[in-house]
């Protein structure tokens, strides 16, 4: 029965710190410094004679209405709401870029090894594409044993910024290292006269968008972090230890 | 307004406004005697106040914030005995100065009401 209420405490408490979290205007190191508050006050009041469920509600109802501490933690905090509100579409269009770049990495690789070796390009097709599985399977393989870590690191606005970067580089410098069928578009009837200018500046376009894009993206990852940052007192850790 | 006031008086209990307009001086002089937590902070206020004083006791962290943006506190975090991380605020030097203002205002306003009192017992 003792066990069964300490549980009981113990999801209650998370169940409010994830609504907390939900509402995008509380910091990580707000929602610690409520939660001991909690812990405080339903230590004070359990020592009275209460028991734990009785605590947990009276605590809960002398914190406040969730509504009313995410209203006032708002004024204080304009800036993180609105970063921590972008967050999850940036890692959106980051997703996108990722998987646009590693699509185009992948057909690159599949040329420069055709082209490198004896072997028929749908057989690195298929290589490819199996190693692509295996790697999808394997995070989900990991994820689902160790929690949601690994899913969480990897959509990472860093990891996602270094990931394309890293993608576009490889791939760049393999497009310089394999013959591209050209097509000649003078045959084909194209009125655009100045077609490999204009192809060039969309080129340049998609650079900037995309430099902005993850410049940004590492602007409010910063932001996040900072505003989220609890620096402990070293000296007080260390005696701890 | 004056209405909501007098009904709070009678009633024995302090108007929110005079608590919200009062709440920065009360937190500055707390934390000018040693530096202490949320929990804490709200305990002395309490305890010093006879229970007059009471707020949803989470409303109590953006004040300190606001106060830490202006200056006028500090914040470290540190681990309490129990283990669970705390995060202790001090009065700084421009706190020092903002309670020595605040002081001062109170002071006139106290003189100002009581001298209206004298000479108008009616409205006491």
């Amino acid at each position: 029965m003792e066990n069964r209420a300490e549980f009981s405490l113990k999801s209650n408490i998370q169940n409010w710190k994830s609504i907390l979290t939900k509402k995008n205007n509380l910091t990580k190191s707000n929602i610690i410094e409520l939660e001991n508050h909690l812990l405080d006050l339903i230590d004070d009041l359990e020592s009275k004679g209460l028991s734990k469920e009785e605590s947990f509600l009276i605590a809960k109802k002398r914190i406040g209405k969730t509504d009313d501490i995410c209203l006032e933690f708002d004024k204080v905090n304009n800036g993180f709401s609105f970063v921590n509100k972008a967050i999850p579409y940036l890692k959106g269009a980051l997703i996108c870029v990722l998987f646009i770049i590693l699509s185009k990495l992948f057909s690159v690789k599949s040329l420069f090894f055709s082209q490198n070796s004896n072997i028929n390009i749908t057989i690195i097709f298929v290589i490819l594409f199996v190693f692509a599985l295996i790697s999808i399977f394997s995070i989900i393989y990991f994820n689902s044993k160790y929690g949601k870590q690994i899913i969480n690191k990897l959509c990472n606005v860093n990891v996602l910024v270094t990931l394309i970067i890293t993608s576009s580089v490889i791939t760049y410098r393999l497009r310089g290292q394999i013959v591209l069928p050209r097509i000649d578009i003078t045959q084909i009837g194209n009125p655009i006269t100045n077609y490999f200018a204009m192809e060039f500046n969309f080129e340049i376009y998609k650079i900037l968008s995309g430099f902005i894009l993850m410049t940004t993206s590492l602007i409010f990852f910063w932001r996040h972090k900072k505003y989220n940052k609890i620096s402990t007192s070293y000296d007080d850790y260390k005696s701890r230890l | 307004m004056y209405v909501c006031v007098l009904n709070d008086y009678q009633m024995g209990k302090l108007s929110k406004e005079l608590i919200g307009a009062s709440t920065t001086s009360i937190i500055l002089s707390i934390l000018t005697k040693n530096k202490s937590y949320g929990y804490e902070i709200i305990q002395n206020i309490k305890e010093i106040s006879g229970g007059e004083i009471e707020f949803g006791e989470g409303t109590l962290y953006p004040v300190l914030h606001k106060l830490e943006k202006k200056g006028l506190i500090q914040s470290s975090w540190k681990i309490a005995e129990s283990g669970r991380k705390r995060k202790y605020y001090r009065i700084s030097s421009e706190g020092g100065k903002e309670l020595k203002i605040e002081k001062q205002n109170w002071n006139t306003m106290n003189q100002i009401i009581t001298k209206i009192w004298k000479i108008e017992p009616s409205l006491v």
